[in-house]
């Protein structure tokens, strides 16, 4: 496929998410506009006064109609945003994702300080699900029938029901208390120090990587079993290849391609905040974000979580896509 | 023996390369208690070096087993019996190694897999299947030349072009840079044989290696086959059901059934004097084309029109008058009033994937196919039949052109319209086992065109589903069966049943029996024109072989690139033909006749010359 080809592949694919973007924003607004939860009544204070309760409400642009908020919102991505005039005015500069009235941040800048801490726990985690999950599938698979295979496949079972808050309790409990190995809570920047960093994640990233290693290495048995019974495995085998080529060389690259799309989807949905994990473990992360902004009423807060999170599932899409043609000839032509 | 080989040890001492004595494959129950399944019971026979030895059988008869066996690929479900010698000194460069032979029977991994490739190598069915589809031809042909040596990359680039060019490919860079799915059947099987002899072996196991190629390609496939026979001295154990290939290629032929070996003869004199009754019974079985019109009356176990006799165990209601105008009158399209089909510059074009030009898979079609008349649409793979075939059905819109079927024409009808024509078309398609609800009765499946376009009492379908069982002569009992307990025949033959369920105006059968044994398939193709008889259907009978059609159809249109290149009678078009393309055709079918397959060979090379 040559470069015209590559871009306008691209701009499609970038049209539709900035398509599915667009939409599934203004259905965040259109869900809490029909709420009854009103952002200005909790910043008006008691005892709220008809005019206050009004002023609030046209400081933070909730006077208006909802589809103007919502386009308020979309431009305010790109231009940036004034909330109120004179001296009492709030800049929120772009890409402002809203506002939080009652922390008084936008939301921009609650999302930059708390993702971090969200990519370090998912990617951690999905690199150690990835590898543990499609090495133990594919030892099941080659060793199928054996006692091997049904000790794995019974811990995957074990895995995949697991709870990932009692996995998680039990771990603080045996790793981070009774044997003492591990901090049991809190985050330390990668900045500050990798090696503190690195030693924080180690529990939260076991714990996430245990739920889904176990559906990989189930996903990755099946798919490899059919792989090895396959005519071309057949062939492979027929030109006098090691069983071991074929299985890495030839029956793993087709069992990539599955794999790697449930895992593009998975680690976007995790991005958006692994709101237990982070629980647990007192991590200040996206997902423990999200919790309070919704415990709290805190509705701009909510809406652009959503939106970033919706953002980055569909990123993710588009990287499995263009990962795909990489792996997979017959999508290419 | 007549071929010209390598004078090789084994051949000078008359020793077989590979000798199989009592060869056992019995396949684990999948419940524990069931007994086990015997593949091959007992089998024993021989391959010479320089020679291509047939192994020929009906699906079931062990065949493939058996082929597998030689190289150790079997399941693991497998277990494997007797013995199977492959000689060290097969080949010259062995020679001076003279032990005896290696037992592959329980030989242990690695000298499977020394043998594999290097002394064995396997060509197999399904050439898109036989190719990793995420590497390139180039690599895995490579990956084959250095199985079993270290060879530099320079070297080993040197060596895929040469076996590339050796298979006939013309342009073996394109080749070897290309994926799979790039490639056509043709050419993917080529570089199958390319890869096999990338390590120069003694042997190679060609399982069905034509059987999913058209017959212009197929008769490419088995001349590379032979010139490897005949330069290399390479044996080939070919595994086939197709007995005009085994005519085409075999010197030696071993007939399986059920697990045993019937008859191990050479060729010449298994065609000439077959011993066993199996195996005439096979030869009987294959239709060929222009045998049909001569007396033997062998080759058509029962043929309702040829002897003038009433097929076997069935009531002829009418003796298919309409149908004589195909010997008889030429200009049956004219003299006809309504067409029950009509077609007229019929296309179906898809719009080309990114940046490429669409295609006409149908390009200005025109024919009629007259009431109570079977037209046969013959032509390769690609060339645009089936969906000529699903457009008469009403499953798929031509993009122009006007499609008249029982007088109704299909761009006016409404919905409802459409559902009616439906009702008054019946498909058959080729694979009976994808084509009926697994988890259905054979009654209810039969059943259903008429629970879903009739008023018919339960009582009244239950009747109307005993008379098309009996109609396509099938027990009453199996009403009740589901389609995995009945074999590949009696599901085609449902499959015809549902069809004519509700005595349509068309019935539209594509390939139905291309999947199917030849004697199973002469079975159903003698149901298929006692009902056609009895019924009086026009109907579009699509197939690839020409021999079936010439048994069937009253008329031919050949199809080439969505055109139609000639169409006539079939007697006028299949003997007689006018286009090149069609001579090609008939040509390229290869028939089950050493001698006379042998100057079809001849004369169609010197044509080409």
């Amino acid at each position: 496929m040559n470069a015209r080809h590559v871009l306008r592949f691209l701009t499609t694919r970038v049209a539709t998410v900035v398509l599915v973007l667009a939409v599934v924003s203004f259905l965040t607004y259109a869900v809490f506009v029909l709420l009854p939860a009103n952002p200005a009544a909790a910043a008006c204070g008691k005892p709220c006064t008809p005019e206050r309760l009004a002023t609030a409400q046209a400081f933070m642009g909730l006077d208006k109609g909802p589809l103007q908020q919502w386009w308020d919102f979309v431009v305010g991505i790109f231009t940036g945003r004034t909330f109120g005039t004179g001296a009492a005015a709030i800049h929120c500069p772009a890409p402002c994702l809203g506002y939080s009235f009652q922390l008084r941040e936008p939301v921009t800048t609650l999302i930059a300080a708390r993702f971090p801490v969200t990519a370090s726990i998912a990617i951690g985690a999905a690199i150690l699900w990835l590898v543990i999950g499609v090495f133990a599938g594919t030892v099941a698979a080659v060793r199928r029938g054996t006692a091997l295979d049904r000790g794995l496949m019974v811990a995957a079972v074990t895995g995949v029901s697991a709870p990932s808050y009692l996995v998680g309790l039990l771990g603080i409990l045996l790793f981070g208390f009774t044997l003492d190995m591990v901090p049991v809570s809190g985050y330390v920047p990668f900045a500050t120090s990798p090696v503190d960093w690195a030693w924080h994640l180690v529990l939260p990233w076991c714990v996430l990587a245990l739920l889904s290693a176990a559906i990989y290495a189930r996903l990755t048995r099946a798919q490899m079993i059919e792989a090895l019974g396959s005519d071309y495995a057949r062939t492979a085998r027929a030109k006098g290849l090691p069983e071991r080529r074929v299985v890495t060389r030839h029956a793993l690259r087709n069992v990539t391609i599955p794999i790697i799309t449930l895992f593009g989807l998975d680690l976007g949905v995790l991005l958006g905040g692994a709101v237990i994990t982070e629980k647990v473990f007192s991590m200040p992360g996206m997902g423990a974000l999200l919790l309070d902004a919704v415990s709290t009423t805190d509705l701009p807060l909510v809406v652009g979580i959503t939106v970033f999170s919706a953002a980055l599932i569909v990123v993710a899409n588009l990287v499995v896509d263009l990962v795909y043609g990489v792996l997979d000839p017959r999508v290419r032509a | 023996m007549s071929t010209q080989t390598r004078g090789t040890a084994a051949e000078r001492d008359g020793r077989p390369l590979l000798q199989v004595e009592g060869l056992t494959v019995e396949f684990d129950a999948r419940e524990p208690g069931e007994p086990r399944t015997v593949a091959v019971a007992g089998t024993s026979w021989s391959l010479r070096a320089g020679r291509v030895t047939a192994l020929v059988g009906e699906s079931g008869s062990g065949k493939s087993v058996s082929a597998m066996a030689v190289l150790g690929l079997l399941p693991r479900t497998a277990r494997v019996g007797g013995s199977i010698v492959l000689r060290r000194d097969g080949d010259g460069v062995r020679a001076g190694d003279d032990v005896a032979g290696v037992e592959l029977v329980g030989a242990a991994p690695a000298t499977l897999r020394a043998v594999r490739g290097a002394v064995v190598s396997l060509v197999s069915q399904e050439p898109m299947g036989a190719w990793n589809p995420v590497l390139t031809i180039g690599g895995q042909v490579a990956e084959a030349v250095r199985a079993h040596r270290r060879v530099s990359r320079g070297e080993t680039r040197e060596q895929v072009r040469a076996l590339l060019l050796e298979t006939g490919l013309t342009d073996p860079d394109r080749i070897a840079a290309a994926y799979p799915h790039q490639l056509s059947g043709g050419q993917l099987q080529r570089a199958l044989i390319a890869m096999a002899l990338a390590q120069d072996p003694v042997a190679i196991v060609a399982d069905e290696p034509t059987t999913a190629l058209d017959v212009t390609v197929q008769a490419g496939i088995l001349d590379v086959l032979r010139r490897l026979r005949d330069e290399r001295g390479t044996a080939t154990l070919l595994i086939t059901h197709d007995m005009g290939v085994v005519a085409d290629l075999a010197d030696d032929v071993v007939v399986m059934r059920d697990g045993h070996v019937v008859e191990h003869a050479e060729a010449r004199d298994l065609f000439a004097a077959p011993r066993h009754d199996y195996t005439r019974a096979l030869l009987d079985a294959v239709p060929q084309l222009g045998v049909t019109a001569a007396a033997g009356g062998s080759a058509a176990p029962s043929d309702p029109t040829q002897a003038g006799a009433p097929a076997p165990g069935a009531a002829v209601e009418s003796p298919r008058g309409h149908a004589v105008s195909a010997d008889t009158a030429v200009s049956a399209d004219t003299a006809a009033a309504d067409p029950v089909v009509r077609l007229d510059d019929l296309r179906v074009t898809y719009p080309g994937s990114r940046g490429r030009p669409p295609v006409h898979a149908v390009d200005g079609v025109s024919l009629t196919i007259e009431r109570g008349q079977v037209l046969g649409l013959v032509g390769e793979s690609g060339s645009g039949k089936t969906t000529l075939g699903q457009v008469v059905a009403g499953l798929l819109r031509p993009t122009s052109g006007r499609v008249v079927v029982a007088g109704t024409d299909l761009a006016d009808a409404s919905r409802a319209g459409q559902r009616a024509l439906r009702r008054r078309t019946g498909v058959v398609f080729q694979d009976p086992a994808s084509t009926l609800d697994p988890r259905w009765t054979v009654a209810r499946s039969v059943a259903e065109p008429l629970r879903l376009h009739t008023d018919l009492s339960t009582e009244a379908v239950r009747a109307r589903v005993g008379e098309l069982l009996d109609a396509v002569h099938l027990r009453p009992e199996l009403a009740d069966r589901y389609p995995h307990e009945l074999s590949g025949g009696q599901r085609q033959r449902i499959a015809i049943a549902r069809a004519v369920a509700l005595d349509p105006d068309v019935l539209v059968a594509d390939e139905p029996t291309s999947a199917l044994d030849v004697s199973v398939q002469a079975r159903v193709l003698a149901v298929f024109r006692e009902l056609q008889a009895r019924l009086g259907f026009a109907c579009l009978f699509i197939s690839h072989d020409l021999a079936v059609v010439e048994r069937v159809c009253d008329r031919v249109a050949v199809m080439h690139a969505g055109r139609v290149v000639e169409s006539g009678t079939s007697a006028e078009v299949l003997a007689r033909p006018r286009e090149a393309y069609t001579r090609a055709l008939i040509g390229a079918a290869p028939v089950a006749d050493p001698e006379r397959q042998a100057e079809r060979r001849a004369a169609r090379a010197a044509a080409d010359a």
